[in-house]
């Protein structure tokens, strides 16, 4: 979505630089919630103030609520079809093999010593084995990471 | 589940999912699926629908399962509550974001966060896969390496794998791969 934002916004219509981008994209990624929502409400604030942002928000979620209530709705009138169980099954072997690549795709960018192998590890087997919910890691994996590098410059 | 801890479930997803839309799939699933509220079958579907259409996969996911829990208003309130946290955040941020992007204890902190994400949807990967290609119940009855995978499941899981890593293209191809496979030979 990051492409499309950057031809409209900054190619075509002009309404932010691209450096603002680069900045609202830093920032995007490191706050809370969806990267695509936060850019919006993002560039929606800068260009028209709260209710930029308010609209801008409700805007890059209206077509998700409208494609996934239809595509649901068609799901659950088809699945007790044979058919179409077994089609689902398939398709869940695709999700496992989007999920196993995603692991190694962002570990490369994410995973950047030791330490931040060791919090992997940690999160992995504290929520698969023990079951322990991921806000705790969440709030966990933050405090090592200050507690481990909060004193240090990093690049 | 009433619609209220649907709302709150979401809005913390919204808070605690940080570095995108993967960062909130394991998050929902030990909101949702741990607590018997979404089947893992279905909940995989939804990854898989809402990764092969457009818009982001974490507001995706919030449709549907809100969606498939209280009809189309509950869809619409659920992706609010998953939004809400973003917005808020942004609005506070959003004067002053430089001093914020180069302030140490946000970059440290994310430097830990981005790393414990990893593991996090390591485990739903994990939990997809117990889901399809490993029989672990056949397994813990007859311990043998014949019993461990569906071997069927295991060859789609790496042809798909092969084709994912070869061609790089949307997942809807894949998700469309994954479905004839399905139906021809599962």
């Amino acid at each position: 979505m990051i492409p499309f934002f950057e031809k409209e916004f900054v190619t075509e219509r002009g309404w932010i630089t691209s450096d603002e981008m680069l900045n609202y994209v830093a920032i995007s990624q490191s706050t809370p919630g969806i990267i695509a929502v936060n850019m919006a409400t993002f560039i929606g604030y800068r260009r028209a103030g709260f209710w930029g942002a308010f609209f801008s928000t409700l805007a890059v979620i209206t077509p998700s609520i409208i494609i996934i209530t239809i595509i649901a709705a068609f799901i659950s009138n088809f699945s007790e079809y044979v058919y179409v169980q077994k089609a689902l099954s398939g398709i869940n072997i695709a999700v496992a093999v989007f999920l196993v690549s995603a692991v190694f795709n962002i570990s490369k960018k994410s995973i950047v010593d030791m330490i931040g192998l060791g919090l992997a590890f940690i999160a992995f087997l504290a929520v698969t084995v023990f079951d322990i919910n991921s806000i705790w890691l969440i709030l966990f994996s933050l405090a090592v990471g200050i507690a481990v590098k909060g004193g240090k410059k990093i690049k | 589940m009433n619609i209220f801890f649907i709302c709150l479930y979401f809005f913390l997803t919204g808070l605690f999912a940080i570095g995108g839309g993967l960062a909130a799939i394991p998050i929902m699933e030990q909101f949702f699926v741990n607590k018997g509220v979404i089947l893992p079958g279905l909940f995989y579907n939804m990854i898989a629908v809402s990764e092969s259409t457009p818009g982001p996969i974490g507001v995706n996911m919030a449709t549907y399962i809100g969606f498939e829990n209280f009809g189309v208003l509950g869809g619409i309130v659920a992706t609010l509550a998953l939004t809400l946290p973003s917005f808020i955040i942004i609005l506070m941020i959003a004067r002053s974001y430089s001093a914020i992007q180069n302030n140490r204890l946000v970059k440290s902190g994310l430097y830990g966060i981005r790393a414990a994400v990893c593991g996090l949807i390591a485990s739903a990967a994990a939990s997809v896969l117990s889901a399809t290609i490993f029989t672990f119940d056949k397994f813990l009855e007859y311990p043998s390496i014949l019993t461990l995978f569906d071997f069927r499941q295991l060859l789609v899981f790496c042809v798909i794998f092969a084709l994912y890593k070869i061609f790089k293209k949307h997942p809807i191809w894949y998700v469309l791969f994954g479905a004839i496979c399905g139906i021809v030979f599962l």
